[in-house]
């Protein structure tokens, strides 16, 4: 079991890293949350089902770790509407420019946007993100296309 | 950025950077410092209270105390031992069934139940520990205002503890009005 499980970890790790980047603001956290995540998927590993995909069972785990976990003692930094291009030189040398302005564009957005935001990017469809996150369809495809447009005004 | 370059850089983004040596380390909680720190905090809490049981009848004169006011102390103490036990499982289990938004309505409710017992117990205990060493003594005005005094530092201390729990509770409260669908 633990091989199976790390084999799928390992392959599916970028779902992780996406929502530990959207969902913390440091390297520090994102690697604590990192860690959390990979500890909440063993813990449910046993009672994974085999019918639906890896990767929707991966981001409903990583998604609610990252949402349910309480970051004790660490301020939380409110974002600017529009994101100036000279401030990317400070961020992680490992990611590229264009990553790390998209992140910082996605924390702008409200948690469960956020996790929307993900999903549909992920190309899962307007019913499978409905199930996803408990709302409905219609709503799913309203909150998309208002968050297309902020993504792209910040982003612009 | 248009919408299909966003799409682009998501999904190039992030893959292979750990191997399965890094992430068999996190699947053992003795590698995650978060976690080893509130259960280490949670030890050593159970630890002196069980020390404190174990010798305050020898060392404050258990005997010579009301037979009430010994069980009120252990039976308080060990529903502040089990109720932070509580607390501390529940938070390292935040995962249910079910889409994120239901999971997250559940994960609020246990949140609300554990914040309450831990406050209750805490203030259970605060005044059992004040009633055993109040107990057999004869109160003069100015001891009544010694007793009130302990009671008020009691209740801050109890909103202290609590105040945690009731900060991770609204953050909660407010993921799940953002999944509400009024507000999309």
């Amino acid at each position: 079991m633990e091989t199976a499980f790390l084999k799928i970890v390992e392959e599916n790790q970028g779902i992780i890293y996406k929502v530990c980047k959207m969902y913390r603001n440091t390297k520090e956290d994102q690697e604590d949350l990192f860690q959390e995540i990979v500890l909440q998927l063993w813990k449910a590993f046993p009672k994974f089902r085999e019918e639906s995909k890896i990767s929707t069972w991966m981001y409903r785990i990583a998604l609610n770790t990252a949402i349910a976990i309480f970051r004790k003692n660490k301020i939380e930094i409110e974002f600017k509407e529009s994101i100036p291009k000279g401030t990317q030189q400070n961020q992680t040398v490992m990611s590229s420019e264009n990553e790390e302005r998209l992140f910082e564009a996605i924390r702008t957005l409200n948690k469960a946007e956020r996790a929307i935001v993900a999903l549909y990017l992920e190309d899962y469809q307007y019913k499978e993100i409905a199930e996803m996150t408990g709302i409905t369809e219609n709503y799913v495809g309203v909150k998309v296309s208002r968050i297309k447009e902020k993504l792209k005004n910040i982003l612009k | 950025m248009e919408i299909e370059n966003i799409k682009y850089s998501w999904k190039n983004t992030g893959k292979g950077k750990r191997n399965q040596t890094e992430l068999l380390k996190m699947t053992k909680i003795k590698n995650h410092p978060n976690i080893k720190r509130i259960r280490i905090k949670f030890i050593i809490e159970a630890v002196l209270i069980t020390f404190f049981l174990a010798v305050y009848y020898t060392g404050f004169d258990g005997a010579n105390k009301p037979l009430w006011a010994n069980v009120f102390l252990i039976i308080s103490a060990i529903g502040y031992v089990i109720a932070r036990f509580v607390g501390w499982y529940v938070l390292q289990n935040p995962l249910k069934d079910g889409n994120l938004k239901k999971s997250l309505i559940r994960f609020q409710t246990k949140l609300k139940q554990v914040a309450f017992s831990i406050m209750l117990t805490a203030f259970l205990f605060g005044s059992a520990f004040i009633s055993f060493f109040t107990s057999s003594i004869d109160f003069t005005r100015e001891k009544y205002f010694l007793l009130a005094g302990m009671i008020l530092t009691l209740l801050f201390l109890v909103y202290l503890s609590n105040r945690n729990w009731i900060k991770r509770i609204k953050a909660i409260k407010t993921t799940i009005k953002e999944f509400e669908d009024s507000n999309i």
